[in-house]
């Protein structure tokens, strides 16, 4: 099975990749690997795969997937539901409910259009509320809380794969790739004394790929682009 | 309480109160809604947590898979209840691109178009 590469990273393998823009442009119908250090919605790695999408193309991310695993409630939830351990989740825009329902300290993700990277911690409640002016943009939109247990950890998972982990770090990392085929992604992730839980799911910065990660990102392609796997409808 | 009460949160945001038409046309719905024998809660940003103690939920706020109101929507879908807008719909409908793709795929007649580079 041939499978189309579109990239808009400098991949090291020896593969036929084709660049975003041409991709758009072009009518291709065949299974696509979606390559890309940042799959917002409405960038062109998203524009990628709706565009394999409306070709009736399977791709890898799917629309959904991105879109899911970019909000920090959905990505939780689904996550939850795969089997990844996760610690449990507030979505709101109020101080007091957080203080309530999960008490301090907490872990603060934005769930706003605007901001799409990092987090706050909030050891007290005047953080709290900065955190909650600050991700919640003057309070204009909710935040999704969550408790914080343990050390918190940001790793750089390939397809899946995380280099220099712990084996609960790893497998989380596994099941969350076979939950959102997010082939290229940062995972934050806490960890207390026996036990590691999912927190969210951001892109990488180009500059934060160095040449090693290139070469297992170019590896796992030349792997599908080989056997054609992980395309399964 | 009749088993067959359908207890349905109605997601709103703040600015749907601001306009009289609006507040009238939600609380048409809610009327409607109890008329029905159904209970019906209007259910603000604060409360999303709230969302798996419904049956179903109906989304006023504006619907975009950036905005709120998507996260809404994919948790009660995820959570196997009816909901409207449905994820997909909001995922579709909210991208001019994706629908003009899709009005082009299935022929339904549109105007000449230009995407900017």
């Amino acid at each position: 099975m041939t499978v189309l590469v579109v990239s808009n990273i400098d991949l090291t393998a020896n593969l036929q990749i084709m660049k975003p823009a041409s991709f758009l442009g072009s009518t291709i119908k065949e299974p696509t690997l979606n390559i890309s250090n940042e799959y917002r919605y409405m960038k062109a790695g998203y524009y990628v795969s709706m565009h394999a999408e409306i070709l009736g193309n399977r791709v890898i991310p799917s629309c959904e997937d991105i879109i899911d695993s970019s909000r920090t409630p959905l990505l939780l939830l689904r996550a939850a539901k795969a089997g990844v351990p996760t610690l449990p989740s507030l979505v709101t825009d109020s101080v007091k409910k957080i203080m309530t329902e999960l008490g301090l300290p907490v872990i603060l993700f934005a769930v706003n259009p605007f901001i799409y990277d990092g987090f706050k911690i909030a050891q007290n409640k005047s953080a709290l509320y900065r955190g909650m002016k600050s991700l919640g943009m003057n309070y204009k939109f909710a935040v999704c809380a969550q408790p914080l247990k343990g050390e918190l950890l940001t790793v750089k998972s390939f397809f899946g794969k995380v280099t220099r982990a712990e084996p609960e770090t790893k497998a989380i990392a596994k099941k969350v790739y076979e939950t959102f085929k997010i082939p290229v992604c940062k995972l934050h992730l806490q960890k207390t004394v026996d036990k590691a839980y999912l927190c969210g799911l951001q892109p990488v910065e180009k500059e934060e790929l160095s040449e090693q990660d290139l070469q297992i990102i170019s590896k796992e392609v030349l792997l599908i682009s080989e056997q054609g796997e992980r395309f399964g409808v | 309480m009749n088993a067959s009460v359908s207890k349905i949160a109605c997601f709103v945001e703040k600015y749907n109160f601001t306009d009289p038409r609006e507040e009238g046309a939600l609380s048409n719905f809610k009327l409607a809604a109890e008329k029905s024998g159904n209970q019906f809660n209007f259910l603000f940003r604060e409360n999303i947590s709230d969302v798996p103690k419904y049956d179903s939920v109906f989304i006023r706020a504006t619907t975009d898979p950036l905005n709120t109101a998507y996260v809404v929507s994919k948790t009660a879908w995820e959570l196997g209840m009816k909901v409207i807008d449905d994820p997909e719909s909001i995922t579709v409908c909210g991208n001019k691109i994706h629908q003009y793709a899709l009005f082009e795929k299935v022929q339904c007649s549109t105007h000449s178009h230009c995407v900017p580079k």
